[in-house]
């Protein structure tokens, strides 16, 4: 007894093993078992439609498309190739779970005349079915030797090879879990295969069913009367032969007879909209277009033929299990609110909605309409070809109304919801090809049905794409949210919809604004080049460029040379990316004109002439510029468009877009502001041109001086420091004369220096005994000025006049030598008797007698210059 | 029906359920008419070939038994009545065509026309075992080594036993006729011993057999394409095919009966392990070798005149074995080869064991029996080629084509063009070495069975359930593949 109960336990625990094992082995197509073993787990009353067949059913009718178009929950319980008598079991065992309303059954492979079908398929066919006696039926039915069935209803003799071709999927199958119905729609086929047909109405002559589909078409039908339900028998479109076709004639017949509906869409082929030659991908199943119209009119002869209710917003109904699907994230979501400026503004999402033309999404926005009057598009996705555009407008008309635009001969008209805060939402869904609208989530347009156009552009918000590759139809309206969902939400979710409200966005300079207001003065006058300054540029901080929405007047007055050439720039804000040049840029061309380029390359040449100033004035108002030159209008309102440039406004130099800048200019910009929005015709002509303060560096100080008394050097340590600067500022004008008591004797004696002794930089004045009888003035960069004298000249009267870098040497009443030689800036004093080392001592004491010196910060003429210097004796000008 | 099919798996279990649950009497007469159903899935009218050779031997037995009794003689006559009619009817049904193909050559040769006789004869499955096994009966009467039997029925289902009535083991009367005298009671270590030797059937059969019988096939059937180790691979696998094959279907037959309670001969004895051909044929096919050695061999003279005539002795039993496995020369060859290969080392006999003690070889030791082992199978092994190949010319090719240097076959990929992929040679690979496992078990005298049951349940379970399901994943069964029928089913 004791062993009989361990081997009956044994049993026990070899079945369960054996079972698991069994579920990792067995088949699972994704036709014919795994689908009525989902179907089996459906909860009751799920489902109002069971459509029964072959692949015919599988692939050409889409329940997805059933429920999300039409609200039907319909299941296929196909499998591949399936012969009236499977279809008959899979019916028979279908009603066991459920009671639909509507029991639609494919006749493909009744008009078939074998009495067995492929083994593989008969194999799937029966092993979907439930253990029990129908299964025996069916499988003894499905193959003509019975050793073949029993190995079918075993199972493991025909698929206990998969031991070397399992997945996770197989060890987990017992686990899964199921309710893959709804997604059973196969719907990923493109290809065309184009079918001649037989004129099918025209065949009209019966052929005789072979008796076993003759039984099993009236064991079904029989079935459906015993459980009261409806049932529809129809032929889905494929390339039937003649015989074929006659059979279906014979199916007819008895459909007749028995009182049950039965459709030839063979017969019917116009109808359905199914084209032959475009929506077939072989000869039985058609692809993505002829799915979806052969759905569509099937679900609208499934209406005909049954009280099929539109479940999709009932709430209690759980055909998608618990609930409906939660709200998957979004695939774009706008991150800030969205203004537009109604002539530039535009957001590019970088999503495109018919990349695959039979994609399905939802977008969600909320909206703000701008003042009447101004029209323009919240957002789009359209294609324009040849002026007839296909996608996707949603736009606020002229008189605020609300339009959405899905090609020229479809679009309609909302009246724009009025709500406390001034916003709507409006959501558009498209599912395959079909469309619906609602508005503060209500429908209010459905089931708009268009041909999907392929079209790879992204949605835009504020403005939609042109022909010609630019953007047009700029809204002014205000985008508070927009989401975009790649599914169909359901009208709960649509409704429910509530997004954050998301932060402002910055907007450009100008935006909106009536006046101008002053952003920037330029504190002191730009001399550009020369070391001496501690920055060559300035950077205003501007960006003017960064959003092509920037309204700001630019006034400036520049007094252009070309000192350095091509590479002379006034001002820049400009984006030096090649073919995409943009933004501003002021700089001369050649020694008569200047540049102004302005927006994407819009040249307007300036003429000048060097040395005299010039007023300028820019208007960017959006994208259109207005240039006033010396209070002139050179450019009114041009209409340039501009991509958008983050750089900064700069005086004197460019930058390049890694930030490197160069082209740092010897420009003189004398004055320059900067206005947010535009200043109006009226006030640029009233506007005070003037110049800024001249930088500090470039004010020289006053050279006044007389030395008291004469000077007699002791060549060791005694001289004087005027402490008087004559090279501070370059090109500082001044004017100086002295006498002297020269030894003709001597030589390198010192009298007066002003001398930059710096290694490569001598530069200045110093006037010194070079021999016997020649003393040299050294100007400027060392141009030196050579007087000789005679044994018996005993006073020399010198008069220097330098006028920027042009020196002037008088002595004795003639004009001994003249030199243009800049200098550059010299911090040192004019010294007498000695010179000064760079370290500021003094060296190269000198035995001189300078008897008188003067110096004045005027520029003599040379007709007093040669006057002052005839003087005799130690007296100038200045007594 | 197969052992491996379906209608087994359905006929066993009800066979099984139904004798039990009968009362003791009917039992013998449940079996037959099993047995009887069992031999008419093959082929109806033939059971009736069956019938016959049954009460031939019957009735012979009983006029042998009588003449005994009433004359005082042997009933030698008798003996040779039962022995024409039977081995007749052996002839005609295996031999006819062969010996009509033999003489159509002599005739072409001699220039006359052909005969075509004007019916076809067939092969019935299983005449070979039955008409041994009948013959058997009526040899031992004969010899007195049993009663003669009076009760028909059971007479008849001892030559029908539907276990072993097509591939055997051929049974002796005096081992399993007694065994149907009284009913067996049910006991569950006949059914759990039995069920498996069943299981070890099938998997010598179904996972090592047919698998292995793949690459054969392949090898085979394009012989021309293959040579060198591709060759003796594939003769090797064959040796694994042809043990599988049969000691399957031999421990199928075996644990079959045992579940019903009965006890049949073992057949095998680890064959390869074997030491000399003679040893080989002491483990292989022990059925067989026993009935030839009992009823040609010894009443030849056996061993007992003269090395001479023992060898000749030999030779016609190895003939004789040879053709009673295939109406073919092949065949006849085979059997030829084996005996040789005794004689040869009969012969050889004394210089083998003086050369081996003057190499101090340590002929007591695992790696001398090893040698020895290798050198049968390599000699058996060859032997094989003319057992399978269809022609002499074929096997003779076959034979030349193995003497091709090309080891590197066995890495370059080659060896997964044969017919095995690479999950079948794991697989097949895994089995061998399971089978070598439990041969090793079995040579050192522990029965795997026995030692099975002394481990604790879980692992008994573990083992079993682990079997059954790796038996069911990895056999080749099933409509994916040609079952291919038992070879000795056409005998």
């Amino acid at each position: 007894m004791k062993k009989i109960a361990s081997f009956l336990a044994f049993c026990l625990v070899f079945g369960l093993i054996y079972w698991y094992a069994d579920s990792v082995l067995m088949l699972k197509p994704d036709d014919g078992v795994k689908l009525m073993d989902d179907y089996r787990g459906l909860e009751p009353n799920a489902v109002d439609v069971i459509s029964i067949g072959s692949s015919h059913v599988g692939v050409n009718i889409d329940p997805a498309l059933l429920w999300n178009s039409c609200g039907i929950a319909e299941v296929n319980l196909w499998s591949g190739m399936q012969p009236m008598w499977i279809s008959y079991y899979y019916a028979k065992e279908a009603l066991r779970y459920q009671h639909p309303r509507l029991l639609v059954v494919d006749m493909y492979r009744c008009a078939d005349e074998d009495d067995y079908g492929e083994y593989q398929y008969s194999v799937k066919g029966v092993q979907a079915l439930q253990p029990g006696l129908d299964k025996i039926h069916a499988a003894l039915t499905s193959f003509e030797d019975w050793k073949t069935a029993a190995e079918t209803l075993w199972g493991m003799p025909v698929y206990h090879e998969r031991y070397n071709q399992l997945t996770k999927e197989d060890f987990v199958y017992v686990a899964r879990e199921r309710g893959t119905l709804k997604d059973a729609g196969v719907h990923n086929q493109h290809d065309i295969y184009a079918l001649s047909m037989p004129d099918y109405p025209s065949i009209l002559e019966e052929e005789p069913l072979t008796a076993k589909n003759e039984e099993y078409l009236r064991k079904l039908i029989k079935l459906s009367k015993d459980h009261g339900i409806k049932l529809l028998l129809v032929t889905i479109p494929y390339r039937a032969n003649e015989k074929e076709a006659r059979r279906a004639n014979t199916i007819a017949r008895i459909a007749q007879e028995e009182g049950v509906a039965y459709i030839n869409y063979l017969k019917d082929l116009q109808r359905t909209g199914v084209d032959p030659q475009k929506d077939f991908y072989d000869t039985g199943h058609m692809n993505e277009s002829g799915v979806v119209k052969f759905t569509r009119i099937i679900a609208e002869d499934m209406r005909k033929h049954a009280d099929i209710p539109d479940r999709r917003d009932d709430a209690s109904y759980t055909w998608f299990g618990e609930g409906g699907p939660a709200l998957t994230a979004p695939a774009y979501r706008l991150t800030e609110q969205f203004i537009g400026d109604g002539a530039t503004r535009y957001v590019d999402t970088s999503t495109a909605l018919y990349e695959n033309p039979y994609a399905t999404w939802t977008v969600l926005a909320r909206l703000k309409p701008s003042e009447p009057g101004k029209e323009g598009v919240y957002f789009s996705c359209v294609s324009e070809k040849s002026g007839r555009i296909h996608g996707l407008i949603v736009k606020q008309t002229a008189d605020g109304r609300l339009e959405l635009i899905w090609d020229d001969d479809n679009f309609t008209f909302f009246d724009t919801p009025v709500n406390e805060d001034g916003a709507f939402t409006v959501a558009v869904t498209k599912h395959v090809d079909t469309y619906a609208v609602y508005l503060d989530g209500k429908l209010v347009f459905d089931n708009i049905v268009l041909p999907a156009v392929a079209y790879d552009g992204p949605l835009l918000i504020g403005a939609r794409a042109a022909e010609s590759g630019g953007k047009t139809d700029f809204g002014a309206g205000q985008v508070c949210s927009l989401e975009l969902f790649m599914e169909l939400l359901t009208p709960s979710e649509i409704s429910a919809w509530a997004p954050d409200p998301l932060p402002m966005p910055e907007l450009p300079l100008g935006f909106n604004q009536s006046t101008a207001e002053l952003l920037y003065a330029m504190p002191e006058q730009f001399v550009g080049g020369g070391a001496y300054r501690q920055a060559d540029y300035v950077d205003t901080k501007l960006k003017l460029f960064d959003d092509p929405g920037t309204r700001f007047t630019l006034l400036t007055r520049i007094t252009p040379q070309y000192p350095d050439g091509e590479n002379t720039v006034f001002l820049s804000c400009f984006a030096e990316e090649a073919d995409r040049w943009r933004g501003l840029l002021l700089r001369a061309e050649n020694e008569n004109t200047l540049n102004l380029l302005l927006g994407q390359i819009y040249n307007l040449p300036i003429p000048y002439t060097p040395g005299t100033p010039i007023d300028l004035c820019v208007e960017k108002d959006l994208n259109e510029y207005t240039v006033y030159i010396n209070g002139e209008k050179a450019a009114d309102r041009v209409p340039i468009d501009c991509d958008p440039y983050d750089g900064t406004l700069l005086v004197g130099c460019e930058i390049t877009l890694d930030g490197a800048l160069f082209r740092k200019s010897s420009t003189h910009v004398n004055w320059l502001e900067v206005y947010s929005g535009i200043l109006s015709d009226e006030e640029v002509q009233a506007y005070r041109w003037q110049d800024a303060p001249m930088p500090s560096e470039l004010v020289a100080s006053s050279v006044a001086y007389r030395l008291p008394q004469a000077y007699l050097g002791d060549g060791v340590e005694h001289a004087i420091d005027t402490g008087v600067q004559l090279f501070d500022v370059p090109g500082k004008s001044w004017s100086m004369d002295f006498t002297i008591m020269p030894d003709y004797q001597s030589y390198y004696d010192i009298y007066i220096s002003c001398f930059n002794e710096e290694n490569y930089a001598y530069s200045g004045l110093l006037v010194r005994q070079e021999d016997r009888g020649k003393i040299v003035v050294s100007v400027g960069k060392l141009e030196t000025i050579e007087i000789t004298y005679g044994e018996t000249d005993k006073r020399l009267h010198f008069v220097i006049v330098k006028s920027g870098d042009a020196y002037s040497v008088y002595v004795n009443g003639k004009l001994r030598g003249q030199a243009v030689s800049p200098a550059p800036r010299y911090d040192g004093n004019l010294l007498i008797g000695c010179e000064q080392q760079p370290d500021g001592t003094f060296f190269r004491y000198s035995k001189v007698r300078v008897l008188t010196l003067n110096v004045a910060d005027e520029v003599l003429s040379d007709q007093e210059a040669l006057r002052i210097s005839s003087e005799a004796l130690g007296s100038g000008r200045f007594d | 029906m197969l052992f491996n099919s379906i209608e087994y798996l359905l006929f066993f279990p009800a066979v099984l359920l139904i004798y039990y649950l009968l009362p003791g009497k009917v039992r013998l007469y449940f079996l037959l008419a099993c047995s009887y159903l069992f031999y008419m899935c093959w082929d109806a009218k033939y059971a009736l070939l069956l019938l016959f050779s049954t009460a031939v031997t019957f009735f012979s037995g009983l006029m042998i038994g009588r003449a005994r009794e009433k004359r005082g003689k042997k009933g030698k006559g008798w003996v040779v009545f039962s022995a024409v009619i039977n081995l007749s009817i052996l002839f005609f049904f295996k031999y006819f065509n062969f010996t009509l193909n033999n003489i159509n050559t002599v005739l072409d040769w001699l220039g006359k026309p052909a005969l075509h006789p004007s019916f076809d004869v067939q092969l019935p499955v299983g005449i070979s075992f039955y008409i041994f096994q009948a013959l058997s009966y009526t040899f031992d009467v004969y010899r007195q080594d049993v009663r003669t039997e009076k009760n028909f029925f059971k007479y008849a289902v001892f030559v029908s036993f539907f276990p072993q009535l097509v591939a055997g083991p051929i049974e002796r009367s005096s081992h399993l006729l007694g065994q149907f005298d009284t009913p067996h009671a049910f006991k569950m270590e006949n059914l759990t011993s039995g069920l498996l030797k069943m299981l070890w059937g099938f998997f010598l059969k179904i996972v090592i057999a047919d698998r292995a019988a793949l690459l054969v096939n392949q090898v085979f059937l394009f012989h021309s394409y293959y040579s060198g180790f591709e060759v003796i691979i594939a003769v090797m696998l064959f040796a694994l095919q042809i043990y599988g094959d049969f000691a399957g279907y031999s421990w199928i037959a075996v644990g079959t009966a045992q579940t019903l309670g009965f006890s049949l001969c073992s057949n095998f004895n680890q064959p390869y392990f074997a030491v000399s051909v003679a040893d080989f044929w002491r483990r292989w096919h022990i059925s067989l070798s026993t009935w030839f050695r009992d009823y040609l061999y010894i009443p030849l003279g056996g061993n007992r005149r003269g090395k001479a005539r023992q060898y000749l002795n030999i030779m016609i039993v190895f003939a004789c074995s040879g053709l009673w496995h295939g109406a073919a020369w092949t065949y006849v060859i085979w059997g030829l080869l084996n005996g040789l290969y005794q004689v040869m080392g009969s012969l050889l006999k004394p210089k083998r064991e003086k050369l081996m003690k003057a190499a101090h070889m340590r002929t007591a030791s695992f790696s001398h029996r090893l040698l020895q082992s290798i050198i049968v199978f390599i000699f058996v092994d060859i032997a094989w080629i003319f057992f399978r190949a269809g022609t002499l010319a074929e096997a003779l090719d076959i034979v030349r084509s193995m003497f091709v240097f090309n080891p590197w076959v066995l890495a370059d990929g080659s060896l997964l063009a044969m017919g095995l992929n690479s999950q079948e040679w794991t697989v097949l690979l895994l089995s061998i070495a399971v089978l070598t496992g439990v041969s090793v078990m079995k040579e050192k005298g522990v029965s795997p069975i026995r030692w099975l049951f002394e481990q604790e349940a879980w692992f008994r379970w573990g083992v079993c359930i682990a079997a059954v399901l790796a038996i069911l994943a990895v056999g080749l069964y099933g409509p994916g593949f040609n079952a291919s029928a038992f070879i000795y089913f056409q005998f």
